[in-house]
Formats: C-alpha cells, structure tokens, sequence
C-alpha cells in the first residue's frame, strides 16, 4: 500500500512537471489572460501553401512525311500537372528558336525554315512567343503545338533545337 | 525450380517497365524548385534518298530512246548519274551477233559525242532540276554483208554521285 501511495505521488509529480512545461510552451505574455484582462486577445491563423506545377518539355519532335502534300508534319504535346498558384497567377510557356532546319555541313549544309503553330491557332509561332499558359487547377492540362516543313529539295538528316521558358506571371 | 521460372518471367517484365519509365525520363520536367527553367526540345526529320530512272528495254539500230529520271531528290552536294557501263560482247564492244555467228558493230552516241563504255549519259542534280533526260541513238554500219536476226545488249548502271559532275 506505501509503495502504491508513492508511485501514486511520483505519477503525480511527473505528469504536473509536464503539463507546466506544455503550459510554458502555450503561454505568452500577448495571449495570456489575467484577472484584469476584460476584452479578447487574437490568436493568428497561419496557414502556407506553396505554388506547385510541373510542366514537361518533349525532349524530340520528329517530324514525319504527310503523304496526302509531302510535307512534313509532327505534333508535340507541352503538359502541366498539379498546378496551384497564387490567385490570378498563371504559368506562362514561351518558345525561342531560330526555326531552320539544317542538313550537310560546310559546302554542302543546307537550311530549310519550319514553322510551329500552337492549338487551333493559323499564326506562326516567333521567338520568344507564348506557347502555354495554365492556371490552378486539379486537372492535367496541355498545349499542342503543330511543327510543319515544306518537302526539301535535298535529302538528307535535318536537325534544330528549341528552347522553352517557364515562368508564373 | 517451379519458383525460379516464374521469378525469371517476373524479372523480365519488371526490367521491360524500367526502361519504359527510363525513355520517358528523357523528357524534361520544371518544377517551382527547378532551377533552371528551361527546357530544349530537339526538331528533327529524315528524308531519305529518291529518285526514278528509266532506260528503255529495247532499241533497234538506227534508232534513238530516251534515258530519263524523276522525282530526284539526294543530299546536297549530290547528284544522280546514269552510265553506260557494258556490253554483252567481249571486251564490252559494242557488237550485236547473229546465231549463226555473224556480227555488226553500232555506235552509241549521246547528242554528237560518242559514248564510250564508263561514260555518263545522264546527270541529274537537285540543284539545277529534280528530273533530266538524254536522248541516244544507236547507228547501223552502212553497209551489212549477212542476212539474220542480230542481238546483243547494253548495261546502264545508276549510282549517286558527289559533285563536281561531268561536263
């Protein structure tokens, strides 16, 4: 019974030790209440949320014969998943590039210009241009762009390379 | 011995989606903690080689045909030929022979220049046209001592060619 009491006691200790420590913790002088505090005090909410997108960029367009005009066509798909911005806030996608085509080298290199166009859109895209924007939403959204070239006069491997800019604006 | 050929199976499907999901990763992903952002996309296209070139099937001596090509497309730089590279007679003359034995010399020329075995009969660059032609005559001897069915035949070889091209 005498060791029930002081286990009981020591229990008791312990748990007052911790609760005054959990009460140290909560109390401050800005939102503690005494006798002569007589209106409310405000505890402020906090809450962050960070942006959040992912936008992915194709690493290769090929472009392909169309066989009803012979020349060459390939779409490429730009793709923005889990996007959640500040309100009125969208991601902007633009594209630079010089738009040529080139094959051969030296002597022999020969450049043959291409154009993007983007959804439904009949204006060329020009460098710097925008190709995307996505705002905040749950949903997977994406911008389909159009790479078209007219059938060469040489054969041959013709490459180039793009570059797109993400930005939040 | 059972569980090793269902491990080798599951192994191999397990291997096969990795490297789907590699292939995908070749893609590039920005994300607001990316701090390049950025993302270069490579614009490629092949167009191969192409072109038609017809030789006629038949001639007889005393006649022109007509060697063409269309449609010719081949790198920059490039050009089609056409030669007359043989003969079916010895030496690659150029002879046609009856069965009984007798021959027959012709001539084979390309404008007012005679065509000689090795020679171009026809060069096609894109440079210039997509499609030419050459128009050769095959000439009789004046004069023929047998009677009979004369036969023999000429081989014209195709190839693409770098420039400079033949005059």
């Amino acid at each position: 019974m005498k060791k029930i009491i002081t286990f009981v006691l020591s229990m008791t200790a312990a748990l007052s030790l911790s609760l005054t420590a959990f009460a140290a913790a909560e109390s401050d002088p800005a939102n503690t209440f005494g006798p002569s505090d007589t209106t409310g005090k405000e505890t402020t909410v906090n809450f962050n949320v960070d942006p959040t997108y992912t936008v992915t960029i194709p690493a290769k367009v090929t472009l392909a014969k169309d066989a009803s005009d012979g020349n060459y066509r390939q779409d490429a798909v730009i793709k923005a998943e889990n996007v959640r911005l500040l309100e009125n806030k969208m991601v902007k996608v633009t594209l630079a590039g010089d738009f040529k085509l080139t094959t051969g080298e030296n002597g022999t290199s020969y450049e043959l210009p291409y154009t993007v166009k983007v959804g439904d859109s009949d204006t060329a895209i020009i460098t710097g241009g925008t190709v995307a924007t996505f705002g905040t939403s749950t949903t997977d959204q994406t911008s389909t762009l159009h790479f078209a070239a007219d059938n060469p006069t040489y054969a041959g491997e013709y490459t180039d390379t793009v570059t797109f800019t993400i930005s939040v604006e | 011995m059972k569980k090793l050929f269902t491990f080798i199976p599951a192994l191999a499907i397990a291997l096969s989606l990795y490297v789907t999901a590699f292939a995908a990763a070749n893609d590039t992903s920005i994300t607001p903690g990316s701090e390049n952002k950025t993302g270069s996309t490579s614009v490629t296209y092949t167009v191969q080689p192409a072109y038609t070139v017809t030789i006629p099937a038949t001639v007889t001596l005393g006649n022109s045909v007509t060697v063409s090509a269309e449609d010719v497309k081949v790198n920059k730089g490039s050009y089609v030929a056409v030669k007359l590279t043989g003969t079916s007679e010895m030496n690659n003359s150029f002879k046609v022979k009856t069965d009984e034995g007798a021959e027959l010399v012709y001539t084979v020329k390309n404008g007012e220049e005679n065509v000689n075995i090795g020679d171009t009969v026809l060069a096609v660059n894109p440079y210039d046209a997509d499609n030419g032609n050459a128009t050769l005559s095959f000439s009789a001897p004046a004069s023929v001592t047998y009677a009979g069915t004369y036969k023999g035949t000429v081989t014209f070889t195709v190839s693409v060619d770098t420039v400079p091209m033949p005059k």
